[in-house]
């Protein structure tokens, strides 16, 4: 079987003032199948953001092959990437990155516009995954309205409502409380397996990975486990 | 492809909603730019027109040049002197005979009009007068006169066309009116073709020559005017009349006018500019979120610079809808401040050259502005997302 997404000892290597280099990642090798949740614990400056930056294919390695469905995408041409970013990755981000402006359903629309859907279509599927997550008597309430849990729904609501193959979730619980935390991952998780997306989720809480089929240690940039 | 991309148009509104008031002030800015353009051109060429038109009126005809045999020259005499005009000017058609003060009357509906003048048929050409009814001049076989008669002469007529020419040495001949002309005149006068005045009435004193000719520039009429001097045996008899002065004021006063408007055209351009630049760059900067956010999805960065231009070309569109008719209606009014009000008969035009210039410069303008708000929405990197 094709794996979903396959790190074949990506690197990444930050240059510093006066000439010097830090290396955020050192080799990283990781493989995702399709349905798969796998956690990416470590603590702060560990390389996890970077790790989901390049699987996400929102960055790209210094060094090492990113293979996205059997596909290489590591130095593929940005309109390549932009493709398979929106074919096949949906993102939920730690500060939740909803625009302010627009309701939580407009939010959850807005890839859906972006990628030519119908008017119709795309606000049946909004509503359906916006209530999904339990925010259906929420839909025109702008993110400035919602609490922190509430907001963080809308946010993996836009990232499923495409229906993603894969969702990058760099600390989707990182601006929660505990309470809101484990209800926005169970949100996650149970969403994620409904629509049989894989997730890779980045965490520095060990009850969040808890969620999590595998468990991945990232320490100074490299794989523990 | 592009419905694929039909969200661009849609995100593009969003953001000028979004952000009203520095909209608003972009919109303004660019209102002002097209409206200036558009009137600098189109009241420009419009009072031109209505100079040459003045000029036309007042002359009789276009070009530049107006040379008076005085008097008792003969036809054929008259025709030498055309044709040498003619070859001194390089051209056939560059001049024309024109006899004015005919001695004769024509009497149109019983109204006698004393103002009788003699035109060559092909005076037409460079004569461009509306006619208001029936034709101009058009060579008929018979034995009656066309007449033209001037606005004037209709009313004073009561428009009965029953009319005849009676020279004053010669006798009475039947004539029609084949047209009536808006010359612009508030005294009535009649024109009848050349051919149809006698031999005889070429050497009375009363009749006056003139000898109309396109002359390109004040050099060759100095040169005419020196050629028919020297050549002439009556030197008094040679009298240059320089219509193109009056042309020339005009035009010089429209050019100072235009020159003005061009600058002011073009601060209004470079300041529309200015705006919308400093509008998109703090719109991408307030929107870099959705941007990021849009990059994410999969939109390319060209399509994020597509949306920031088409935004400001949003805008530009809708100052230019507003914009036009307000030059439309300021046109008018500068055409009536500029031109004596008995010449200004009717609206003048409003050139469709102008009005595209118009939309266009307020586009170009609108289009250079988010050139560096385009770029830099571009340039967002995404990877940047994960770090905040």
């Amino acid at each position: 079987m094709t794996h979903l997404l396959v790190l074949e000892r990506v690197s990444r290597v930050v240059g510093l003032p006066g000439g010097r280099a830090l290396v955020v990642l050192d080799e990283v090798d990781l493989t995702l199948d399709p349905g798969e949740i796998v956690a990416v614990v470590g603590p702060s400056g560990s390389g996890k953001s970077t790790l989901l930056a390049i699987a996400g294919l929102l960055d790209r390695p210094t060094s090492g092959e990113v293979w996205v469905a059997g596909h290489r995408a590591a130095r593929a041409a940005e309109c390549g990437r932009c493709r398979w970013r929106e074919a096949t990755f949906g993102y939920v981000f730690q500060r939740f990155w909803l625009v302010p402006h627009l309701s939580a359903l407009e939010n959850v629309e807005l890839p859906l516009a972006q990628r030519g859907i119908g008017r119709r279509e795309r606000r049946e599927r909004s509503v359906a995954m916006l209530a999904r997550l339990g925010l259906g008597d929420r839909l025109r309430h702008r993110p400035a309205e919602l609490s922190g849990g509430e907001q963080q729904r809308v946010g993996i609501a836009r990232a499923l409502a495409p229906r993603p193959k894969l969702v990058v979730a760099d600390e989707p619980t990182g601006s929660l409380d505990a309470a809101a935390a484990g209800e926005v991952i169970a949100c996650l998780v149970e969403a994620a397996r409904e629509l049989e997306a894989a997730v890779l989720l980045a965490t520095h809480d060990e009850r969040v990975a808890a969620a999590a089929d595998r468990i991945l240690r990232l320490e100074a940039g490299r794989l523990a486990s | 492809m592009i419905a694929r991309r039909r969200w661009l148009l849609g995100a593009a509104l969003l953001g000028v909603r979004r952000r009203p008031f520095a909209h608003a002030l972009a919109f303004l800015s660019l209102c002002g730019a097209v409206f200036t353009v558009a009137l600098v051109g189109s009241a420009g060429s419009a009072t031109v027109s209505a100079v040459q038109r003045q000029n036309v009126l007042e002359w009789g005809w276009e070009p530049t040049v107006q040379v008076k045999l005085a008097h008792g020259v003969e036809a054929g005499e008259a025709e030498r002197w055309r044709r040498l005009l003619e070859r001194s000017l390089g051209g056939a058609g560059a001049a024309e005979i024109e006899l004015r003060a005919v001695p004769g009357r024509a009497i149109v509906g019983g109204t006698p009009i004393d103002d009788l003048r003699a035109r060559a048929p092909s005076a037409r050409r460079v004569w461009p007068l509306p006619v208001l009814s029936g034709r101009w001049l058009e060579r008929e076989e018979g034995p009656a006169v066309q007449l033209v008669v001037n606005e004037a002469a209709a009313q004073a007529a009561g428009r009965l066309w029953p009319a005849r020419v009676r020279w004053l040495e010669g006798g009475e001949v039947a004539a029609i009116v084949v047209g009536v002309v808006d010359d612009g005149k508030a005294a009535p006068e009649a024109y009848l073709p050349l051919e149809a005045v006698p031999a005889g009435a070429w050497r009375t004193s009363a009749a006056t020559i003139h000898l109309s000719a396109r002359a390109a520039s004040e050099a060759d009429l100095l040169r005419l005017v020196g050629m028919l001097q020297g050549s002439w045996d009556d030197a008094g008899a040679v009298d240059a009349i320089v219509p193109t002065s009056t042309f020339r004021r005009g035009s010089e006063a429209v050019a100072v006018v235009a020159r003005i408007f061009l600058g002011v055209a073009a601060a209004t351009l470079a300041l529309g500019a200015l705006t919308v630049a400093n509008v998109g760059l703090a719109s991408v900067r307030e929107r870099t979120r959705e941007l990021l956010l849009r990059k994410a999805f999969g939109a390319q960065g060209w399509e994020l610079a597509l949306l920031v231009a088409l935004e400001a070309q949003l805008v530009a569109v809708a100052a230019a809808a507003l914009a036009l008719p307000l030059a439309y209606a300021a046109n008018l009014a500068v055409v009536q401040l500029l031109v004596e009000p008995r010449f200004a008969v009717g609206a003048p035009g409003f050139p469709w050259e102008w009005t595209a210039f118009g939309v266009a410069a307020g586009m170009g303008a609108a289009a250079w502005g988010a050139l560096a708000p385009a770029v830099r929405a571009a340039r967002l990197a995404v990877a940047d997302m994960m770090r905040e």
